[in-house]
């Protein structure tokens, strides 16, 4: 996969979502405008059903927009199919879910190594990778541990170590701290900031305008459109607006 | 803003990776662990028809000798044995053929036979004699069976050879028959005295039957006709050159030499189709079963994807396609198939050596080997491991057609139900009726020509012809659902569930199908063993007019027929309540080697495999 150098990370070139048809119609983004740069973390606030998890999922690559394009690194989503997809978010892509989502009967280091064999890494290479990424984020001592044996905030260290693993470029979490207690919270986000600063880039979806702090740049969501960017207005102003 | 252009597509994952085959292993083993209840109870389903065929292959295959067990068994430590026959035979080391008709007079081996072997006649027959409560037809065995050369195929347990026809030998069944001791003599009803000079044992008979030996005179009824008696050899091996020798004399020899090196599979190859028509039937009824298995399965299988839906989200999450996420699943059913299957053919094999050791009789010939066949318990397991795959295979699917995004928030939605199944349902059904159909055409085309090669092919067309038509009927069963969910119905618990039934069809359809094949199989083996019933009663052969009473007595001397015929008649019209007793008296012709006698040792004469069993005695 080759990234045009001039290209973001990640553009949203107005995005729309629309659920049902005629009178039962929702619409959950209406033609929003968003690129991501590398080393570049962007919080998306917003209040519930304001579209922030859409906009998450669509980027991903989980759900396919009803208008508007998605480039990743260059690549324009609607022209890949489905297995091109998956190759993307084995690649490029990493999720970070507020209930963690890890597949429980696998171990940490399984979880973290799994979109490395889905790509048909060498189990040694890929066990090595994860186990890097695992150290990273300070877990590698409970690396052959089921996720049910492991605290929330540990699972979710763990769901940060598989989104990272790899040099995976785009890392796109939705309420990444909402399940853990604020001491906690503050560890992931800080993990989350330094995998960003390293180079990647991402999204964070949060309610949370301490956890927001962290990011580079603060998008607020209104109904599917964005109502406001902090490089124009202050956090505490857009926050009265959006709400 | 400018749209890029579109960039390169990504790398295709391998369409056999590895990877994705040891991760879906790896899944499909924990997953199986972590729901121990669920994954037992589909094993055991795997494991149940599994029991029967390990079990029913392991006694079957028992009771199958090899060559040389066979003639080893019958022998003794002879070189071989002889029937003759009226026409020539030609032997192959696995087969035998008679060679014309009724061209020959059977003759007494030892007037052509060369001097090299020893000839020992034996023949079994039947003698009548008095009990303690009175008359008894044991079995008999005449001829010197005491000869050493007999040892492992008559074993004299204790006493000594009888000397002259009025001494003989019993078994232990027989002397407790009798009432009898060694030393004892025994009277037939033509008060022909024998004294009994030890016991016995035919090692191929079970010893539970009766059995006296004696010379080659010692019972009447034998004549010097060299179709009623065997003839051992003692001396050098017997070789297939020698039997070929003896087959011009009208001699079917069993040579221990000859057979030793064929195995049981070179005379299964050289069988008939009458094998392939059991293996057929076998495999249907097996076939049914694990039908059966694969629909409860399923369900099990489908129940334990949806509890699994969220773990197959967050794989896709990361990059899994359609094909792993299907894979996962469908491996379940080869793990807990293989889990299955060897337990299955553990208990199954256990089984069969609890009912061996329990059916055992003592007989050689019963068991010849505890038959445990790698091949034919593989065949069943990988049969069985293919059943669980396929019920796996179908919720895997399913599984992998599902909202990611959902799925991944926790919600399990129920698949769509698809609007071509049921039209898709009926031409399956059609489909299944017209291979059922050409079967039974097939089997009836068959059996009018007599063509017994091919008698596997009708009942295996009409059980796939089944399977089909029943595929078709379940593509339709989410429709009949929603139609009774739509009839709705007055008790609100009733209406939930119908519409529960309704919504979730993918998980109601196995047991609907389940129940629908059970009622199947049952209604097919009804329809079957009635039809066969009537076919019996059609067939009946009257032995007495209707209302009539007829009563047979058979008459151990022909010497002496029945005297006292009043005293019966009284007790019948006491017994029986009847108005007239009119009675009957046959008279059986003395034997005489006729035309009509040679044709009927013809008719009874079959070509002879070395499968264990003896050449049919031809008698007149």
């Amino acid at each position: 996969m080759t990234a045009a150098t001039n290209e973001p990370l990640l553009r949203l070139d107005g995005v729309s979502m629309h659920y049902g048809h005629g009178a039962t119609s929702v619409i959950a983004l209406a033609g929003v405008d968003l690129t991501v740069e590398r080393g570049e973390l962007v919080a998306i606030m917003g209040a519930s059903g304001s579209g922030k998890s859409t906009l998450l999922t669509i980027a991903g690559g989980l759900t396919r927009p009803t208008g508007g394009e998605v480039v990743v690194e260059g690549r324009w989503l609607s022209e890949l199919d489905a297995r091109q997809l998956a190759t993307l978010r084995r690649r490029t892509l990493g999720f970070v879910f507020q209930d963690f989502n890890l597949v429980p009967a696998l171990t940490a280091i399984e979880n973290v190594s799994l979109p490395l064999e889905l790509d048909g890494w060498k189990l040694r290479k890929a066990r090595r990778a994860a186990r890097d990424a695992l150290n990273v984020v300070e877990l590698a001592e409970r690396a052959n541990h089921f996720p049910d044996d492991l605290s929330g905030g540990q699972q979710q260290r763990v769901a940060i170590a598989r989104a990272v693993v790899g040099g995976r470029s785009l890392i796109l979490a939705d309420e990444p701290t909402g399940a853990l207690d604020s001491t906690t919270g503050e560890m992931v986000l800080r993990m989350l900031r330094a995998r960003v600063d390293a180079g990647a880039g991402g999204i964070l979806v949060t309610h949370d305008p301490r956890h927001a702090a962290w990011a580079d740049r603060i998008v607020f969501l209104r109904d599917g459109r964005i109502v406001g960017s902090s490089e124009t207005e202050s956090v505490e102003a857009l926050a009265r607006r959006s709400a | 803003m400018t749209a890029p252009a579109p960039g390169p597509s990504g790398p295709r994952l391998p369409r056999r990776s590895r990877a994705g085959f040891r991760l879906a292993f790896t899944l499909a083993a924990r997953n199986a662990r972590r729901a121990p209840g669920r994954s037992f109870l589909i094993a055991v389903l795997v494991a149940l028809p599994v029991i029967g065929l390990a079990g029913a292959a392991t006694v079957g295959l028992s009771m199958v000798g090899s060559p040389a067990q066979t003639a080893q068994a019958q022998l003794g430590h002879m070189a071989a044995s002889m029937q003759m026959m009226s026409n020539h035979v030609r032997q192959t080391a696995t087969s035998a053929y008679p060679d014309g008709y009724g061209e020959l007079t059977p003759t007494d081996p030892t007037t052509w036979l060369p001097s090299d072997w020893r000839v020992v006649p034996i023949s079994p027959t039947g003698v009548y004699l008095r009990t303690a409560h009175g008359v008894a037809e044991i079995s008999a065995t005449a001829g010197r069976s005491w000869d050493p050369a007999f040892r492992g195929r008559f074993d004299l347990l204790s006493g000594h050879a009888p000397r002259g026809a009025v001494e003989i030998l019993a078994s232990p069944s027989a002397l407790a028959r009798l009432g009898a001791r060694v030393g004892d003599t025994v009277r037939t009803p033509d008060a022909t005295s024998y004294r009994i000079v030890g016991t016995m044992l035919d090692r191929t008979s079970d010893p539970r039957t009766p059995t006296v030996f004696g010379g080659r005179t010692a019972f009447s009824g034998l004549g010097p006709d060299p179709t009623l008696w065997t003839y051992y050899l003692a001396g050098p091996a017997v070789t297939l050159a020698d039997i070929h020798d003896f087959n011009r004399h009208g001699a079917f020899v069993l040579s221990l030499a000859a057979t030793a090196p064929y195995t049981s599979a070179d005379l299964f190859s050289a069988a008939d189709g009458i094998i392939w028509s059991y293996a057929a039937m076998i495999g249907m009824v097996g076939g049914f079963m694990l039908f059966e298995v694969a629909l409860l399965a399923g369900a099990g299988f489908l129940v334990g994807a949806r509890q699994e839906q969220r773990a197959l989200a967050v794989l896709a999450s990361v990059g899994a396609d359609r094909r792993l996420l299907s894979r996962s699943v469908a491996v379940g059913g080869i793990v807990i198939g293989a889990l299955g299957a060897l337990g299955g053919i553990t208990i199954g094999v256990g089984l069969a050596a609890i009912y061996m050791a329990v059916s055992r009789t003592g007989s050689t010939m019963q068991y010849y080997t505890f038959g445990v066949s790698p091949v034919a318990l593989g065949l069943i397991a990988l049969v069985a491991v293919f059943a669980s795959w396929i019920a796996a295979a179908v919720p895997g699917r399913t599984a992998s057609r599902f909202d990611v995004v959902s799925a991944l928030r926790g919600a399990r939605r129920p698949p769509r139900p698809s609007r071509l199944a049921p039209a898709l349902g009926v031409v399956v059904m059609l489909v299944g009726i017209g291979i059922a159909v050409v079967g039974g055409i097939l089997t009836l085309v068959l059996q009018r020509a007599g063509d017994w090669r091919l008698g596997w092919l009708g009942p295996t067309l009409i059980a796939v012809g089944s399977i089909v038509l029943e595929l078709g009927a379940i593509l339709g069963v989410p429709v009949l659902l929603r139609a009774v969910a739509r009839l709705g119905a007055r008790n609100a618990s009733a209406r939930m569930a119908t519409r529960d039934l309704a919504r979730n069809s993918a998980r109601a359809v196995p047991a609907v199908a389940a129940v629908m094949s059970t009622i199947f199989v049952a209604a097919f083996l009804m329809a079957a063993l009635s039809g066969g019933e009537r076919q019996s009663e059609a067939s009946y052969l009257y032995q007495a007019p209707l209302g009539d009473v007829a009563v047979s007595f058979s008459v151990p001397d022909p010497a002496q027929p029945l005297t006292d015929v009043s005293s019966y008649r009284a007790t019948l019209e006491r017994v029986l309540g009847v108005r007239s007793v009119r009675t009957i008296e046959g008279r059986p012709r003395p034997a005489r080697d006729t035309a009509a006698t040679r044709r009927r040792r013809r008719r009874r004469a079959r070509p002879w495999r070395p499968s264990g069993r003896m050449p049919p005695h031809v008698t007149a």
